[in-house]
């Protein structure tokens, strides 16, 4: 079963990439110019926020500057990372369910995070924490290409991100109850949910430039990813040298998944619905599902973010309490048609 | 609200009658299982007679009267550990382990709940109930006594004087609104609680969105062990609230002093007023 084979179930409605990019670019546009002026108050707050502006311009630019920005830009970024290593890790394992969540990736990354964050590191520094989430995906996902081997089967890989997620969850849960800090323990619902909440410029000054690299490396795959679809022996054969792009693509994905999940928590599903969503659109082609990704991993998440702001609960809702409802039932779609297509 | 008043006045005075009849029952092991009224015993029974207290009380991040405990077995609230300190008499908070409460009083235990209502009426009748209870009626009537006046002197320091608007933000965004001792003590002091305006009620959280619309004139913080990290504790460091605030720090009052209805409220009244009228005559 490989994501070529799949897709002769699903039909192909491949668009021109000029025309889907810059589409999924203005949609991207648009929700963050949405995301920048709706506050919790929804549509009624933009009118209150304009009036902020006429009477009283330094609150208004500290909102929109250090609260909403950083906010935006975050949902953005993390978006855009989640689906772009969802897009790289189901092209790379040829698996349709691989995606940072499902693999357990990303709750290694908040496993690496915690550790770093409540128990510190002599001499740290803010940068530490990110980098603890860096390290914590590192050795997660080198850990599942060692499990998984040559030929991966998907359900071998999906049952190793469910073992590494059991540990990794119950590893933080126990670091959190060992924390010295009062809090820890009732934050442990941050770190398994994730949320934009106010999260400032300084953590998006310490996030950006570590998802930056990541970007960098999982993108330098695109080549490799479609002589893939041929399998692992032809790829090689084609003069791609596949040691050298999984470990490119694990430092990738290690970079820009860890300091996403550092700083905003474990967000689920989003790497799994962006590729698989766009696919069609793109003719099956996993270098040309890349691009699209990036931009509707944004797309969702700002989307998402706007919904928990708007969703009228007491406490704001967590972001991936939304994902994984989104998620879910995409997921047991995939399994069905996993299973009818002869597995 | 006045017949409950009475009531508790009636049953105060039964207790004194009874107290005076059988004197020799003063109990002399007590045992307290919750932060508050493990203030209450520490503060008003007779020194060697608190047999236990729990573990919380010990830490001063936690209790004003943690230097009281020095000797004291601590304990966890179970009824196992409160058996083997064979107490007299069991002193704990209506909610703290229910389910050790009720084995005790099966048991036959002297077990009394104390339930502290978040107006300084009933901390007052509160304290003056356990004092009789514990045979300390004039050390309990000579402390409410002063925490009365303390805040009479304090009222009268502030009347006539408008201080603004003051917001309680704590880690997480928690902020105390109405009904709450708190609310209470900043109207004594002559300070708008912007929390009510807000819709909070005695316990609630604002975004940092809400607090920067807001603009109180002040901020007050609980501090509870800032140098723990915590994502709680993040949000009072975040550069907005930075921005916002300036060259004007918030207010910072020991979490430990406001935990419980008691004495301690007038300290963070003081500390409160002193900051706030520093700013205002600079």
């Amino acid at each position: 079963m490989t994501v070529g084979s799949f897709a002769s179930s699903v039909g192909s409605r491949e668009v021109s990439p000029v025309l889907l990019l810059s589409g999924l670019a203005v949609l991207v546009l648009v929700l963050t110019i949405t995301s920048l002026f709706v506050g919790r108050l929804g549509i009624g707050g933009v009118a209150d926020l304009l009036t902020v502006r006429g009477q009283d311009p330094e609150t208004f630019r500290i909102l929109l500057i250090e609260v909403r920005l950083p906010r935006t830009v975050l949902a953005l970024t993390v978006g855009a990372t989640l689906g772009l290593s969802g897009a790289v890790l189901q092209g790379l394992l040829r698996n349709p369910l691989a995606e940072p969540f499902i693999l357990g990736a990303s709750s290694s990354a908040a496993l690496g995070a915690v550790i770093v964050f409540y128990f510190g590191v002599a001499g740290g520094t803010a940068l530490a924490t990110p980098l603890g989430g860096v390290a914590g995906t590192m050795i997660a996902t080198t850990l599942l290409l060692i499990l998984g081997g040559r030929n991966q089967e998907p359900l071998t890989l999906i049952l190793a991100g469910v073992a590494l997620n059991a540990l990794t969850a119950a590893l933080t849960s126990l670091a959190l109850n060992l924390a010295p800090s009062p809090y820890a323990a009732l934050e442990i619902v941050f770190w398994i949910l994730g949320s934009f909440a106010d999260r400032s410029l300084d953590h998006l000054v310490l996030a950006l430039p570590l998802m930056g690299i990541g970007w960098v490396l999982l993108f330098s795959t695109w080549r490799c990813l479609d002589a893939l679809t041929l399998g692992e022996d032809a790829a090689a054969s084609l003069g791609f040298n596949l040691a050298a792009i999984k470990i490119r693509a694990i430092l990738g994905c290690a970079f820009a998944v860890g300091a996403a999940v550092a700083t905003t928590g474990v967000i689920s599903f989003v790497g799994l619905v962006v590729p698989h969503v766009l696919r069609p659109f793109v003719g099956y082609r996993p270098s040309r599902l890349l691009p699209a990704s990036l931009l509707g991993g944004a797309a969702l998440m700002l989307a998402a973010d706007i919904g928990v702001r708007l969703i009228d609960t007491q406490l704001e809702l967590k972001i991936g309490v939304l994902t994984a409802l989104i998620g879910t039932p995409f997921f047991f779609h995939l399994l069905y048609v996993l299973r009818r297509s002869g597995q | 609200m006045t017949l409950m008043r009475h009531l508790l006045l009636v049953i105060i005075m039964l207790c004194v009658t009874s107290h005076d009849v059988r004197a020799a029952e003063v109990p002399r092991r007590i045992v307290s299982t919750n932060l508050c009224t493990d203030q209450m015993v520490l503060l008003l029974a007779e020194p060697g007679t608190v047999a236990s207290v729990s573990f919380l009380t010990a830490d001063p991040h936690e209790s004003p009267v943690a230097h009281l405990t020095d000797g004291i077995v601590l304990n966890h609230g179970q009824a196992e550990e409160i058996i083997s300190l064979e107490p007299d008499l069991v002193v704990t908070g209506r909610y703290t382990t229910t389910a050790a409460k009720v084995l005790l009083r099966r048991i036959g235990y002297a077990i009394i709940e104390v339930d502290i209502p978040p107006n300084f009426a009933g901390v007052r009748d509160a304290y003056l109930e356990l004092g009789v209870t514990l045979g300390q009626e004039q050390n309990a009537r000579r402390l409410v006594d002063d925490l009365d006046e303390s805040f009479n002197n304090l009222e009268k320091r502030a009347a006539g004087r408008s201080f603004g608007s003051v917001l309680i933000l704590d880690a997480n965004g928690f902020t105390v609104g109405r009904p709450s001792l708190i609310d209470q003590l900043l109207s004594r002091i002559g300070l708008e609680n912007v929390a009510v305006q807000l819709g909070i009620g005695d316990f609630g959280q604002v975004t940092m969105e809400a607090v920067l619309l807001a603009k109180p004139d002040h901020m007050v913080r609980m501090l509870y062990r800032p140098e723990a990290p915590s994502l709680a504790n993040q949000t009072l460091n975040h550069p907005a609230l930075r921005r916002f605030l300036g060259d004007q720090p918030m207010i910072s009052v020991p979490q430990s002093w406001v935990n419980c209805g008691g004495p301690y409220l007038a300290d963070a009244a003081r500390l409160v007023l002193d900051a706030v009228d520093r700013r205002r005559t600079p």
